[in-house]
C-alpha cells in the first residue's frame, strides 16, 4: 500500500531506480513507482538532499506512491 | 568424519525489505580473500565475587554482538551492492550506473556465513558499519567491510542461490586513477580510503538479540603514497599553496577523484567534492631508495552530504541488489 504523507519525493529525469531505508522499511522506487511520500520532516530533509530525488513539501493526493 | 577445507568459507548476503524481517533468499555469495566471516559474538567477561579458595570466577555471558568482517577483491559486479549498504542510498541509471550517497538511515541486510555442508550461521538485521578499499602498485584492489547485526541464528539451512560467486574481472592497481584537485599527476603508488558509519548497538532487554542499531558521525579517512617529485605537496599542507613560505591556520583541501576501471563500463569511482590533508611525511631511506611520501586526508564537511563522497559502480546489472550470477 502506498505511503501517504506531508511531503514527496520523486526519482529524477533520467533515473530508473533508486533504493534507500524510510524508518525500517527498505524503499525501491522505480519508473512504475516513481514516488515516496512521508509525514517525517527530518527524512524529507535527507531524502531531497539527494541528487537522484526532488522533493516538493506541499500535500499530494492519493495517486503518491511509496 | 571428513576434514573440511580451509577455503571453502563464504557469505551470502541480501538487502531486507524491512527491520525484523530477513531475507530468505540471498542476491550474493561472497568470496574471502583472508580470514573473516560471521561471529555471533558472545560477550562472555567474569563477575568476581569473593572466594575462599582463590580460584577464578566462572565465566558469564553477558550479552550478544553479531559481526561480520571479511575482505576480498574488489568487483565491479560486486561493489554496487556494498556501496550501498555503507552510503545508505542508491540510483539506478542508463546501462548501468549505480550512484550510492550516504544518508543518515542504513538499510538492513540478512548475511549468511557458511561452511559448505558444515556450518550455517544467520545474522539479521545487519547494518554496515564500515568499508574499506585498499590497494599499492603490483597488488590486487581489496575491500574489507565491517558489519552488526541485531541477532544470530545457529545452524540454520544453508543457501542455495546464488550458486556460484562473481566470476568477473578482480581489479588491479594498473587500473587505478587517482584525481586531485583536477589533475592526476601518476604518482600515486598506493592508496586505502575507510568509510566509517560508527554504527552504535541499542541493546534493550531482548536477551541476546538486539534492539536496534543506529550510524553516527559519517568519517571518511584516506591515505596515500606517492611518488616524491618535489616539495608541492608539503608546502600546500603546511602553507596552504604550492608556493607558500609562511605556516598558515587553514587546512589545505582540493578536489579528489579516485578510479579503478577495467573498462568504461565496469569500474568504481570515489569522487569528494573536497579532502582535507591532516599528514604529511617525506621519510628517509638511508639506504638511498627513492623517496615516497605518505599522505593522510579526510573528507570535508559539505552543504550537500552527497558531495562529501559519492560512489559509482558502472557493471551490467539493473540495481545495486541484482544478483551478480
Amino acid at each position: 500500500m502506498a505511503t501517504k504523507g506531508k511531503f514527496k519525493v520523486e526519482l529524477k529525469s533520467g533515473v530508473d531506480g533508486a533504493q534507500f531505508q524510510a524508518d525500517d522499511k527498505h524503499i525501491e522506487l522505480t519508473s512504475d513507482n516513481p514516488t515516496f511520500e512521508t509525514d517525517d520532516p527530518a527524512l524529507y530533509a535527507g531524502l531531497s538532499q539527494l541528487p537522484f530525488l526532488k522533493g516538493s513539501a506541499a500535500p499530494t493526493s492519493e495517486k503518491a506512491g511509496g | 568424519m571428513a576434514v573440511t577445507p580451509g577455503n571453502t568459507r563464504v557469505i551470502y548476503g541480501a538487502v531486507q525489505s524491512a527491520k525484523g524481517t530477513p531475507a530468505t533468499a540471498p542476491t550474493h555469495k561472497f568470496s574471502l580473500n583472508s580470514d573473516g566471516a560471521g561471529n555471533p559474538g558472545r560477550e562472555i567477561i567474569t563477575l568476581p565475587e569473593t572466594d575462599a579458595t582463590m580460584q577464578r570466577p566462572d565465566n558469564t555471558v553477558v550479552g550478544s554482538s553479531p559481526v561480520l568482517e571479511w575482505s576480498n577483491w574488489v568487483r565491479g559486479s560486486e561493489f554496487a551492492f556494498l556501496a550501498k549498504g555503507i552510503q545508505g542510498a542508491n540510483a539506478d541509471a542508463g546501462t548501468f550506473t549505480h550512484t550510492a550517497t550516504p544518508v543518515q538511515t542504513l538499510p538492513y541486510y540478512t548475511f549468511w556465513d557458511v561452511v559448505p555442508g558444515s556450518q550455517c550461521t544467520r545474522f539479521d538485521d545487519c547494518r554496515f558499519s564500515s568499508l574499506a578499499v585498499s590497494g599499492e602498485a603490483l597488488a590486487g584492489i581489496a575491500y574489507t567491510v565491517s558489519i552488526v547485526g541485531l541477532s544470530a541464528t545457529l545452524g540454520v539451512t544453508e543457501p542455495i542461490v546464488p550458486a556460484a560467486q562473481a566470476t568477473d574481472q578482480k581489479f588491479s592497481y594498473p587500473m587505478v586513477t587517482v584525481t586531485i584537485g583536477g589533475v592526476a599527476p601518476g604518482t600515486f603508488d598506493a592508496f586505502s580510503l575507510t568509510i566509517n558509519r560508527n554504527v552504535t548497538v541499542l541493546r534493550g532487554d531482548l536477551g541476546l538479540a538486539s534492539y536496534d542499531s543506529v550510524a553516527g558521525i559519517y568519517a571518511v579517512e584516506g591515505t596515500a603514497r606517492k611518488i616524491y617529485t618535489g616539495d608541492a605537496d608539503f608546502r600546500k599542507f603546511h602553507g596552504g599553496s604550492a608556493a607558500a613560505t609562511t605556516l598558515t591556520t587553514a587546512i589545505f583541501s582540493e578536489t579528489f577523484s579516485l578510479q579503478v576501471a577495467a573498462s568504461a563500463t565496469n569500474k568504481v569511482v570515489f569522487t569528494s567534492s573536497s579532502v582535507e590533508y591532516t599528514e604529511t611525511t617525506v621519510p628517509v631511506n638511508v639506504d638511498g631508495a627513492p623517496i615516497l611520501s605518505e599522505l593522510a586526508f579526510s573528507t570535508k564537511r559539505q552543504p550537500v552530504w552527497a558531495n562529501n563522497l559519492t560512489i559509482v559502480t558502472t557493471n551490467s546489472l539493473a540495481t545495486a541488489d541484482t544478483s551478480p550470477t
